[in-house]
């Protein structure tokens, strides 16, 4: 009974206490598209991904109901980092949809603008410049902006439920809110000051940043809740966008020192209690195990802490991809090859970073092609029979299906001028050509392939299968073609597994190294790409493609995830076109599309969304791909 | 022929590298974006230089024979006729094969021995072989940007000419270009070109294409014609250049948000 009416309560106070309107909510995910290429048309940076953004505190005061109800505490705002723009979940502030989707589009419009100033401007000031500019911009916007300023406004605390000092700023911020062009009063300039209430029409600061300059400013205040031990430090660290905060980005985040290793907790205090929610210094330096319940304790806490640690934790990592002894694992074809890699962040393609080991395998077995997939094999050499290679019309055939008028009119002219005509070939047929093309197929067979895609099988047994369909029609039509399969630990040791070249022949033998293709490592695409490349770029024909076949973004032990690794990848791509190849890119990675275009281009890729179609999907798309050449 | 120059606004120096071109008797390769103002500055040049212009425009299935002439039938007899090119050739002036990458490569051979210092074009079929007159010149163009995968000039070929890229043109020299051809008033075409500029930065990620100042030329006289601004953008500049519902509804977002509405 009384869970029922607390419950009842819970709901009464919450629904008066939030006013929201969830009839006319618009989701982020229904909108993403539309407001990703708004961002990147206006200008925002196209390696930039639109983003759910997480909860954070805010630290204004909320409504008097709000308080009771304890809602409200987190809220969603909206910034920008290194890689991603964050926008709310969901945003159904407004009464209208319209309202709402707004909302959306002027948080994408404000964010893609970059205004050039010297100055370090308060970021209320900087969102002021930023709305007065974008309305310059987009002076069509200007009637929905202000429908959309007045609404906000209308959600905002009252004047007069607030204290005389703040009442002048909430008056200012209102003012900012309803015309962003006039230039607001010194008060934003200098010093640091957060609005009572979140204005969902502006960007804030990076939370972490936003949670620094707080500490910075409480420092004096015992009762905050930070840790902070060096607070001058605040300012270094905070200048330093670390990629732990990205890891822990669900929840809210703030900083510490990490304990130095030299002063350790010796004693241990029989009569406290640790809470959960609190930090206790202790150095675990030693302290090697993995937390089994991390996840659940992580629920629990309100405030996860974390600090910058000195070393990074490598040593824990290291042992479970180690490689293989010498005489268990796959036979190295030559002495180590060195390429580049592309640094985004300094712009720079450092040279000599991966070093490619390109490894055949040691079975030797010869494998004929496996029994289920014969019906498969058949199937698809009958499409290529009748797709590829194109059929065009040959002219001046001694035996055809029709006239061919022209080498005709020839003939009879050179006839009739009395000229000598040997046997006439007056006739044209239309029959396949031959095709000036080499292909090579690059596989992904990083340790994520080892995931199952339905109950039968698991991405590498779909890779596999989509091998051997492939290279048994490419076979059959007489294209060159070779083989080959990548996965990588670190950049020292990208391993590059050579199944088939292009100057061997297409037997039991390569059917054999197919078969014995296993998961294993990760994904440096980018050295992977530039090996395959400089392979191809090898091969005399006119029309050279490469062909990438994965299951999800570069990655790697080291730095190189997100940005970073497309960033390689993408560059990788530009120097094989440069070479005159063509890459292409078939991915059964769902959130390809996201990625993707910015490495391949919007034509460059294709996303399958079922995996286990892949095998009959493939030859498919190289006979649509390579269509066109007469 | 008539006598007006068509208007073109000069972007760089490719102008005078025409005359050059012109006045040395070299063949012109000219590459750019689709609507950037190739074919508009060829026709500019012919008539600043007062002789003809032939253009063919190229297909994959044109054949040499079209170029240089076939023999035809007629009442008991055959009898030859020039192509565009072997036109050109007999009568001087300026021949123009548009989108060039188009035709087959086997095709574009016929230009070889035209497009070196020989500047011949051989007839086997009558054995004829023609000396193009100093006034003739052998121009081509074609769009690098497209996406035909199987498609390319043979090195052989690109080798016999002098290249010039042309691009869209700077927001200042765009207005001036829109507002010539559309005669629309100068904040409606700011507000055009700050769109397509804006669409422009789309090409490669969301859009296969970029806004072309041609397609912004229509949209401006769309809408100066007394046509609604808006919609006017949706079919001139929106819907030519996607096909995706989502990228067709961001992009009407910035028309809207640059027109009002």
């Amino acid at each position: 009974m009384e869970e029922q009416v607390g419950a009842y309560w819970h709901r009464l106070i919450t629904r008066s206490a939030n006013r929201r309107y969830p009839e006319a909510v618009v989701a982020l995910d229904d909108i993403k598209k539309v407001v990703g290429v708004m961002f990147r048309a206006l200008g925002g940076d196209s390696g930039l991904k639109v983003e759910e953004s997480y909860a954070t505190n805010h630290f204004g005061r909320r409504t008097f109901l709000q308080k009771i109800a304890g809602s409200d505490q987190r809220i969603h705002n909206s910034w920008l980092d290194e890689s991603a723009l964050l926008l709310p979940p969901t945003i159904d502030l407004l009464p209208e949809r319209e309202l709402n989707r707004d909302l959306y589009i002027w948080l994408a419009m404000l964010a893609s603008l970059k205004l050039k100033s010297r100055e370090v401007l308060h970021w209320i000031e900087q969102n002021r410049r930023q709305s007065s500019a974008t309305l310059l911009r987009f002076p069509g916007f200007a009637d929905r902006y202000s429908a959309l300023a007045s609404a906000v406004v209308e959600l905002r605390v009252e004047l007069k439920t607030l204290a005389p000092d703040l009442r002048k700023i909430e008056q200012q911020v209102r003012e900012i809110i309803i015309n962003p062009t006039n230039p607001a009063t010194d008060l934003f300039k200098v010093g640091d000051y957060s609005p009572e209430q979140s204005v969902p029409l502006w960007l804030v600061p990076h939370p972490a940043q936003l949670a620094g300059d707080k500490l910075n400013d409480l420092d004096d205040k015992q009762e905050h809740k930070s840790k902070q031990d060096d607070p001058e430090n605040g300012e270094n660290e905070r200048s330093k966008e670390s990629k732990k905060e990205r890891k822990n980005r669900l929840r809210k985040a703030e900083r510490t020192d990490d304990p130095d290793g030299k002063s350790g907790l010796i004693a241990f205090r029989m009569e406290s209690l640790f809470t959960l929610a609190e930090f206790v210094k202790v150095d675990r330096t030693t302290d090697d195990e993995s937390d089994d319940d991390a996840e659940s304790k992580a629920e629990d806490l309100d405030v996860i802490t974390i600090s910058k640690e000195q070393q990074s934790g490598k040593g824990g990592l290291k042992f479970d991809l180690d490689l293989p002894a010498a005489e268990y694992d796959d036979t190295p074809l030559s002495a180590p090859i060195l390429y580049p890699e592309w640094n985004y962040k300094t712009g720079v393609l450092e040279k000599n970073m991966c070093s490619i080991v390109p490894l055949i395998s040691n079975k030797v077995e010869s494998v004929k092609l496996p029994v289920e997939l014969q019906s498969s094999a058949q199937k698809v050499r009958r499409q290529f029979e009748a797709l590829i290679p194109q059929r065009t019309w040959f002219r001046g055939e001694v035996d055809g299906s029709e006239l061919d008028i022209d080498s005709y009119i020839q003939f009879r002219s050179a006839k009739s001028l009395s000229h000598n005509t040997q046997e006439p070939a007056l006739y044209k047929n239309f029959r396949s050509g031959s095709r000036d093309l080499a292909t090579l197929l690059l596989a992904d067979l990083s340790l994520s392939t080892d995931s199952w895609v339905n109950n039968h099988s698991r991405v590498i047994d779909v890779i596999r299968e989509s091998l051997h369909l492939f290279a048994d029609a490419l076979s059959h039509t007489g294209d060159r073609f070779s083989l080959y399969g990548f996965s990588s630990r670190s950049r020292e040791h990208v391993r590059f597994h050579q199944l088939k070249t292009f100057s061997e022949p297409f037997n039991d033998q390569v059917r054999g190294r197919i078969e014995d293709i296993k998961p294993g490592y990760y994904t440096r695409m980018g050295a992977a790409i530039r090996h395959a490349a400089s392979i191809l770029s090898k091969q005399p024909a006119a029309r050279r493609i490469l062909l990438i076949l994965t299951d999800g973004k570069p990655n790697d032990l080291d730095h190189y995830e997100g940005r970073y690794g497309i960033e390689d990848t993408r560059e990788a791509i530009f120097e094989a076109k440069r070479q005159g190849l063509y890459p292409f890119c078939v991915t059964i990675d769902e959130e390809g599309k996201e990625y993707l275009p910015h490495i391949f281009g919007p034509s460059g890729f294709i996303v399958i969304r079922k995996p286990a179609e892949l095998p009959m999907r493939l030859p498919k798309l190289y006979a649509k791909i390579t269509q066109g050449e007469a | 022929m008539n006598n007006q120059i068509p208007y073109y606004q000069p972007q760089h120096n490719e102008v005078d590298i025409f005359e050059y071109a012109f006045s040395n008797q070299l063949p012109v390769l000219i590459k750019g974006p689709t609507g950037c103002g190739k074919t508009r500055f060829i026709s500019h040049m012919a008539a600043k230089f007062n002789i003809p212009l032939n253009t063919v425009a190229c297909h994959d299935d044109l054949t040499a024979a079209d170029l240089v002439g076939r023999h035809l039938i007629g009442d008991g007899e055959t009898y030859w006729s020039d192509g565009p090119l072997t036109r050109s050739v007999r009568s001087g002036g300026i021949c123009y094969l548009d989108e060039v990458i188009e035709a087959r490569k086997d095709t574009t051979v016929v230009l070889h021995p035209l497009s070196d210092d020989r500047r011949i074009l051989p007839l086997d079929r009558t054995g004829e072989i023609l000396d193009a007159p100093d006034d003739f010149m052998l121009v081509v163009s074609y769009n690098p940007g497209y996406q035909n995968f199987l498609k390319g000039m043979k090195p052989s070929t690109r080798q016999r000419f002098i290249s010039i890229r042309f691009d869209f043109p700077t927001a200042e020299l765009e207005q001036q270009i829109i507002s010539n051809e559309s005669s629309a008033d100068g904040d409606l075409v700011k507000r055009i070109v700050s769109l397509g500029r804006a669409l422009r930065t789309l090409k490669d990620h969301d859009l296969e294409e970029a806004a072309s100042t041609r397609l912004l030329i229509y949209a401006a006289r769309l809408i100066h014609s007394g046509f609604d601004p808006v919609e006017a953008c949706r079919c001139s500049l929106v819907e030519p250049l996607t096909d995706d519902l989502e990228t067709a509804d961001a992009l009407m977002e910035i028309v809207r948000a640059t027109f009002g509405r």
